[in-house]
């Protein structure tokens, strides 16, 4: 579903992509791990049309959207929820989620509301705070808006940036468990994590970045076996 | 009446005038605050543009005798109009990690429009209608002079307008998410580069207004109104806190009050002095401003 071929992108003056193959297959949740630096979030902004890449390509659905705006990107059918959560702080939960559904306002307003309800009904936790700033709510529940409001550009392909930053480990499993509902439903996920424990619970298939380049791409049993991996990410007494 | 109230009866009276007038600095302060909260600088050719846009207005005036609220929304379109030239000129092609070249950019943008009237009027000031200017509301002891009672309805309608723009609509959305987080807006499919190119003609468009609104209270347009027009904006900008709106409201309409009421007692030619020291006051005692954070970007 997503191709992506030999990306190399700067950032700022760094190589942070030194020709990365990756993909993610259709109704699959795909992981990238990796060390800080790696280039993760370099990645998915090149792929989500923040960065432009020197060399490469990006493939989703068999459209070329290498040199997409993101603007373009988000109109196919791809959404980024962004490391950081980055809500809109003095914009309402309400308004956060209607930005998302921005593109779709002036096609369909009705369903974009509509829309709206509906995920304000999902996650209870938002719907709570509905009027409140989004600069007020806790890391858990920013993280949650920060998903619905990318749920209500109706992607097909999501990509998260490291949902679990930063959030108590009660919060982490209630993310997680979003992540795997929202697969179940159709959604293919890439998800960039530092949590190779989580990860493991719910991806299907990983990847692992390293200064740049594919270090390793398997399956999460060839991942669990690999040495490397073992003595780096899921400690020495093995997951 | 005792005598006390005699004395204080004028003072009153111009700081009234002076917060009505006031209204004008305000809007000229909400174009700059709105510019830096969407894009992280300051565009210097703001108070400039505004003249600029009054002086195109001038046509409707003289060509078809328009009146003068037809006038003043000429002045709008014009301003908006050249509020998108300045877009195009001096941000929308400059790497955004160069503050510094938009600023210079801008403030030579400043310098050609005011080169550009001078040469167009032979740097002599042009009359520009008022509306009723001969009307007195007698509010005993007070006097309301009719043209600043309508500058006041007039700039208070403006803001009405651009508050529902950008609280209740589409486009508000988009500039509050470009302003407060510009790499999630993206994210949202918002473009950002539109969204600060309609953020110049709106601004421009109530820059345009003020400016209008100026001419109109002096009763002449001159190519001098538009740097004193720049540093009081940028004075109200700083005293209301960067980048807040409400702030640019309320200090624009203490500006008034305050430099009206010195120049009450001190005259015209002392007057900005005052004004200065009270920036000074802002600066040294609360330099984020009535509104403003310490820190805004992160």
């Amino acid at each position: 579903m997503l191709e992506v071929q030999g990306l190399v992108t700067n950032y700022g003056m760094i190589e942070a992509l030194k020709g990365v193959d990756i993909s993610a297959a259709e109704g699959r949740i795909t992981c990238v791990l990796g060390p800080n630096g790696a280039g993760k979030t370099t990645l998915l902004m090149t792929i989500a049309g923040l960065l432009r890449p020197r060399r490469g390509s990006v493939t989703f659905e068999g459209r070329d959207i290498t040199a997409a705006s993101s603007a373009a990107v988000v109109h196919q059918g791809l959404a980024l929820v962004p490391e950081n959560r980055l809500v809109f702080p003095d914009m309402t939960v309400r308004e956060n989620l209607v930005a998302g559904a921005y593109t779709r306002l002036a096609r369909n307003r009705g369903e974009a509301m509509a829309d709206l309800d509906r995920m304000l009904e999902r996650f209870p936790v938002l719907n709570a705070r509905v009027n409140a700033n989004a600069g007020t709510l806790s890391g858990g529940e920013q993280q949650m808006l920060a998903v619905a409001r990318a749920l209500m550009t109706k992607p097909r392909c999501l990509l998260m940036d490291e949902p679990s930053l930063g959030l108590a480990p009660l919060i982490v499993a209630e993310v997680f468990n979003i992540i795997r509902e929202l697969n179940e439903d159709g959604v293919t996920i890439l998800l960039v994590e530092q949590n190779a424990h989580m990860a493991l619970t719910v991806a299907h298939h990983f990847f692992l970045l390293d200064q740049g380049l594919v270090a390793f791409d398997g399956d999460p049993g060839a991942m669990a076996e690999d040495e490397v991996i073992q003595r780096a990410y899921l400690g020495s007494a093995g997951g | 009446m005792s005598d006390f109230w005699w004395d204080v009866i004028d003072p009153i009276q111009s700081v009234l005038d002076g917060v009505m007038f006031g209204s004008i600095y305000a809007l000229i302060g909400i174009g700059f605050t709105l510019i830096f909260g969407v894009m992280h600088k300051i565009n210097l050719a703001y108070a400039a543009a505004s003249i600029g846009g009054a002086y195109a207005s001038l046509a409707a005036f003289q060509l078809l005798s328009a009146p003068a609220l037809v006038v003043f929304l000429c002045a709008a379109v014009a301003s908006g109009v050249i509020g998108y030239a300045v877009y195009i000129c001096c941000f929308r092609f400059i790497p955004e990690h160069l503050p510094l070249a938009t600023l210079m950019a801008s403030v030579g943008m400043l310098i050609l429009i005011d080169e550009v009237v001078v040469h167009a009027t032979a740097g002599m000031p042009e009359p520009y209608p008022a509306m009723f200017d001969d009307v007195m509301i007698d509010l005993e002891p007070f006097w309301v002079r009719g043209d600043l009672l309508m500058i006041f309805v007039l700039s208070v309608i403006a803001m009405m307008i651009l508050l529902y723009i950008l609280y209740r609509t589409r486009l508000g959305i988009a500039t509050r998410a470009v302003a407060q987080q510009p790499a999630a807006a993206q994210l949202c499919g918002i473009g950002q580069q539109n969204t600060n190119a309609v953020t110049f003609i709106i601004t421009g468009a109530l820059g345009g207004l003020a400016g209008a609104m100026v001419g109109a209270s002096v009763g002449i347009l001159s190519p001098l109104l538009a740097l004193p027009l720049t540093v009081k904006g940028l004075i109200v900008t700083v005293i209301g806190g960067l980048g807040s709106i409400p702030g640019a409201i309320v200090a624009g309409l203490l500006v008034g009050g305050f430099e009206n009421v010195f120049q009450y007692f001190r005259g015209v030619t002392e007057r900005d002095i005052y004004v200065m020291l009270l920036l000074f006051v802002f600066l040294t005692f609360r330099p984020q401003g009535l509104f403003g954070r310490m820190s805004t970007r992160d």
